[in-house]
């Protein structure tokens, strides 16, 4: 199933959306914005609605502190990013420095050693371990998924939607544009 | 995973793993007199995992004591790697953290294992290097040793998740009365049909 997904994503338009967009660096962002690896399409986000699955969110690394979120539609939707200062935050900003939301992260959940909680969003949602039982008719899924070994956390959305995160780690071959990253008065 | 020996092979010997992913069964053995191995940690692949660490061990097994001895125990983390070489010059993989260079031990345990984060941000590699085939080995060790095996097996690669406790009587190994003895055309012949590396002195 999650093959056959990945092999439906159309990294033409990752691509397009990245040559076509310039993001100002946040002000808080101090030097991780100053080397790039070669970007990689590191998660996918799948809603699960009336029994299919959507993919939602595209997540792209540019490096280990940096991240861009695009929607379905392939459109820049969040920059995420964390500091070196500040592990247990990751921020997510819109194109122009604003703050959107923010997560409080806890990697040490993804070990399996305590029963804490992986992640919680500003907005409330909450993200759950990959190998955490999901009482109810969504639990056979999260098992699924979780024998692909690429599940990397799930939440269920204030909002009732069921997402699942899915760890793709491809590479897409693209060069990262001059100004795809911009400093405030550039 | 296992690399067969090519018994008709008498030039360019050398056995290479490749560099894979860290595995469950994170156990790697090698038989030889020339060895390099190396462990890397690369960074998490996003940054919502936690970065990658391993702990790394390197173990012999001792002829004189017929006891595994440790040589190396430690732990490495993000961009970072660690090489172990027994009686080998070659340090294409990285300068050798911990080096074996005696003559007690042909029997070797290597150990990768993932202790956090993705395990395939973790990875490991092995060579192996035949008497007599290679000039990248210490010359010191030419003609010197002589070994055999009973399988075709250069070395055992993420053979298994418990270590080290393999022993030379497992049924890929045999050295019974040939340490030390000094390579002759009939032990040449008596390495190959043990299925042996094939030696030159």
């Amino acid at each position: 199933m999650i093959e056959e997904l990945i092999t439906q994503i159309d990294t033409k338009k990752i691509k397009d959306t990245l040559d076509n967009i310039n993001i100002q660096i946040p002000s808080i962002a101090g030097d991780i914005f100053d080397t790039f690896a070669s970007p990689r399409l590191s998660i996918v986000q799948l809603d699960y609605i009336n029994g299919e699955y959507e993919i939602a969110k595209f997540y792209i690394t540019m490096n280990s502190n940096v991240e861009i979120a695009l929607d379905k539609e392939y459109k820049f939707n969040v920059l995420n990013f964390c500091l070196d200062n500040d592990g247990d935050a990751i921020y997510s900003y819109d194109a122009n420095n604003n703050e959107i939301t923010s997560y409080y992260i806890n990697r040490d959940a993804l070990s399996g050693y305590n029963n804490s909680t992986y992640m919680r969003k500003s907005t409330g949602d909450i993200y759950i371990p990959p190998f955490r039982p999901l009482g109810g008719e969504y639990e056979p899924i999260r098992k699924q998924l979780e024998q692909t070994e690429r599940l990397l956390c799930y939440s269920k959305k204030i909002d009732g939607r069921m997402c699942f995160y899915m760890t793709i780690d491809q590479e897409f071959n693209y060069q990262i544009k001059d100004d795809l990253f911009v400093s405030e008065g550039q | 995973m296992a690399t067969l020996i090519n018994q008709a092979n008498t030039t360019g010997l050398e056995y290479d793993s490749g560099q894979h992913d860290a595995s469950s069964a994170y156990w790697t053995w090698a038989f030889g007199d020339s060895i390099l191995f190396r462990a890397g940690a690369e960074e998490a692949s996003n940054m919502w995992q936690k970065h990658p660490e391993a702990n790394c061990e390197f173990w012999r097994f001792s002829i004189s004591s017929q006891s595994w001895i440790k040589l190396d125990d430690t732990t490495i983390g993000k961009h970072s790697s660690r090489t172990y070489s027994v009686r080998c010059n070659d340090t294409s993989l990285g300068s050798p953290a911990v080096s074996y260079n005696g003559n007690d031990s042909y029997l070797f345990a290597f150990k990768v294992q993932t202790t956090r984060g993705e395990s395939f941000r973790c990875n490991d590699r092995i060579r192996v290097y035949n008497v007599g085939t290679s000039n990248i080995y210490d010359s010191d060790v030419k003609g010197k040793y002589i070994y055999g095996r009973s399988l075709d097996y250069a070395y055992r690669y993420h053979l298994s998740s418990s270590g080290p406790t393999i022993t030379l009587t497992d049924s890929w190994l045999t050295t019974a009365g040939l340490r030390g003895t000094k390579i002759t055309t009939a032990l040449k012949k008596r390495m190959i049909s043990v299925k042996s590396a094939i030696a030159k002195t």
